[in-house]
């Protein structure tokens, strides 16, 4: 491109006329105290809650604790920027985050502000972080699926569009991972018509931990329909705060426009320990584990956003998969007994078997989906009373069974068929599996034809068929995604290729 | 703290209603700042008012004598009051309560004037007449000088600030250019 150096000077010349040059004028206070990532600050009589105020050094803050000698100011930057007698000033709006399909594709902080430097958000609309909740009479019951790729939940915890399925489980038992899962099966959306753009809001996570996930993103192409909210350990705890509103916001841009949103906030723990430690600096009282008293509307008021619409409203939906973690597998601690009631279901992951090799580490016995029912497809729904009912009695085998030397012949056929379906819900990572392949597994599970294969070669044979079944009837595979059912003449035919396919295994 | 917020508020009270006029404001204002700044600066009235070992009349006595000539009347015994309930540490609060309560009872304005060069008396005047005619209140007015302004002036009316200064203008200008 040639540009001469007098056009350049003219559009300098242009910009600078375009500059508005009246007198600033700004309602402003001054800093009492500063602390802690908390300033005390007089002034500001008009202050709107959760309004964004501005110190010098182009710090942010925003106001929470309106009294009636100052007003508390949560700082979003360094608060060694600003010293006491500073001039506070308002900026008149409530803190908002820009929203739409510009952020698909990029990792922002808690404000909005890019942090992969790839330049500016052209956003073409903003939404205040802090919405209210929709009514029951725009809401819509939850109807359809919303497929994470894991066998284990699709077929035992499914979850619908508009669900809040909560992630439960203590470190190191795969919490995450089956939310990145879920983003990446959201890929298959893409090629649909009614496609899933994904939110993952990382809350007090090592930096060197989201790099990591969003590298794996980009690697399996889930980077194109995802945003990145990312409020690091080393961020303010406000910012940290505001991170999971901000993403819902972002969600919600989705949901409002007719679209799905799928939102992971990892994890809330984080999330309520940084509020804690922003109510003890602002003098709130503590309560129970020194919590201030409002922390359950601090998750209720976020889950509650995530919703399916009426169609009157365009039938958007935006589903939250929360991340809660747990200490030595205690549910019943404040916080997680919190968002457990407040979510409809929850995914329970077990340290024993994750260390057992059950990956995911799934406890299908405590793990629950209230309203993912009904989202379920037909086929789905048929094989998983089956599945759930064979895994129940092999878990009250199991134990029976170490102290028993000789069992009858029906109690060893159902420990063997136990053990073939704990095998086959195991699943590598960033391997989601297509729902019409998870059915055809799962069927020829639950139907016996696994029974007779050795454990150790469960998953070959698995694999072998998928692919047998890809290039010999791929019009099963066809049926199953457009019908969503298993008739009477396809299940025939599955059981034909099943059985042609264990001549040759 | 509430017990002290219930403390300054009457002290401030007491203070505001013995204010009728500008000047008396103005007057126990000054002396308020003064008896603050000293008592900051230099420990001994502290030590001394704290003192257990002296009579409480005594510290009075000596107190009245110390600052009869200089405070106002009514001021002084405010103070008093101050010192036998043993709340002299409130004593910033109340100032600032104080100010608050008379701002609004004889409906002034605190207006600082920041410059970036020294203004003369003229000017100072003319300024603080435009000001008390747009605010139709009384001014009360401090004038400081701060370079990095570059030019223009800063002038803030209780918390309204207006800021006509070039840095500021040369700061938002950037900040369009930039895009940011």
């Amino acid at each position: 491109m040639d540009i001469k150096t007098n056009q350049i000077g003219d559009l300098l010349r242009d910009q600078i006329k375009n500059i508005d040059d009246n007198v600033d004028v700004n309602e402003v206070g001054e800093v009492l105290e500063i602390g802690d990532g908390v300033a005390r600050t007089s002034g500001l009589g008009n202050v709107m809650s959760s309004e964004l105020v501005e110190f010098p050094n182009n710090v942010f803050g925003m106001a929470l604790n309106l009294e009636e000698e100052n007003v508390g100011v949560v700082l979003f930057g360094d608060s060694s920027l600003v010293k006491e007698g500073d001039t506070v000033k308002r900026t008149g709006k409530v803190v908002e985050v820009p929203v739409g399909k510009e952020l698909l594709g990029r990792v922002v902080n808690p404000l909005g502000v890019p942090m992969d430097g790839k330049g500016p958000i052209k956003a073409k609309h903003s939404l205040q972080i802090e919405r209210k909740a929709l009514g029951v009479m725009q809401r819509f019951p939850v109807k359809e699926p919303l497929q994470t790729g894991l066998k284990s939940i699709d077929s035992m915890i499914p979850i619908g569009r508009g669900q809040r399925e909560l992630i439960i489980g203590d470190r190191q038992t795969g919490k995450s991972a089956i939310a990145t899962d879920t983003i990446i099966n959201q890929k298959a959306t893409h090629s649909g018509d009614s496609p899933v753009y994904c939110i993952y809001v990382a809350i007090g996570q090592k930096a060197s931990t989201v790099a990591k996930l969003v590298g794996e993103l980009e690697a399996n192409g889930a980077m194109e329909y995802t945003t990145v909210v990312v409020a690091n350990a080393s961020d303010p705890a406000p910012l940290q705060y505001i991170a999971p509103y901000s993403g819902c916001a972002m969600g919600e841009y989705y949901r409002d426009n007719g679209m799905h949103g799928l939102i992971v906030y990892d994890d809330l723990s984080k999330q309520a320990t940084a509020y804690r430690q922003m109510s003890l600096v602002l003098r709130r009282p503590p309560g129970r584990e020194a919590f201030p008293g409002d922390v359950f509307y601090l998750h209720s008021r976020l889950l509650e956003r995530s919703s399916k619409l009426s169609e009157d409203l365009g039938s958007g939906s935006l589903t939250a998969l929360p991340v809660i973690e747990t200490q030595e597998g205690d549910v019943s601690a404040y916080i997680p007994t919190n968002v457990i009631s407040i979510t409809d279901g929850q995914i329970y992951l077990d340290t024993n078997l994750f260390n057992g090799g059950v990956r995911p580490a799934v406890d299908v016995g405590l793990s629950v989906s209230r309203v993912g029912g009904s989202a379920q497809i037909k086929a789905m729904k048929k094989i998983a009373g089956k599945l759930r009912l064979d895994l129940a009695q092999f878990r009250e085998l199991e134990a029976f069974a170490k102290f028993a030397s000789d069992l009858d012949d029906a109690t060893a056929a159902q420990i063997t068929r136990g053990r073939r379906m704990v095998e086959i819900l195991k699943q590598n990572q960033y391997v989601p599996m297509s729902t019409a392949n998870q059915v055809l597994i799962i069927y020829a599970a639950s139907q016996g034809y696994l029974d007779d294969v050795e454990l150790e070669s469960v998953k070959d044979f698995e694999v072998g068929l998928l692919e047998h079944f890809a290039s010999k009837s791929p019009e099963c595979i066809k049926e199953i995604d457009d019908t969503g059912n298993i008739g009477d003449n396809l299940a025939e035919k599955m059981n034909k290729v099943i059985e042609e396919f264990k001549k040759s295994f | 703290m509430k017990q002290n917020h219930k403390k300054i508020k009457i002290y401030s009270e007491a203070l505001c209603n013995s204010v009728d006029t500008f000047e008396t404001f103005q007057n126990i204002k000054v002396s308020l700042n003064e008896l603050t700044a000293l008592s900051k600066k230099d420990l001994t009235i502290n030590t001394f008012l704290k003192s257990k070992s002296v009579d409480m009349s005594k510290k009075m006595d000596i107190f009245t004598e110390a600052f009869k000539e200089v405070f106002d009347k009514n001021l002084l015994e405010v103070l008093l009051v101050m010192i036998e309930n043993d709340d002299m540490n409130l004593l910033i609060d109340v100032n600032k309560s104080f100010v608050v309560l008379v701002k609004e009872k004889l409906n002034i304005a605190y207006v600082e004037v920041t410059s970036s060069a020294e203004m003369d008396e003229n000017m100072r005047n003319q300024l603080s007449d435009k000001l008390s005619d747009i605010t139709s209140k009384k001014i009360d007015i401090n004038f400081s000088t701060n370079k990095d302004l570059i030019g223009g002036l800063k002038i803030k009316i209780d918390d309204m600030l207006f800021d006509s200064s070039l840095k500021t203008k040369l700061e938002n200008a950037k900040s369009k250019l930039i895009g940011v």
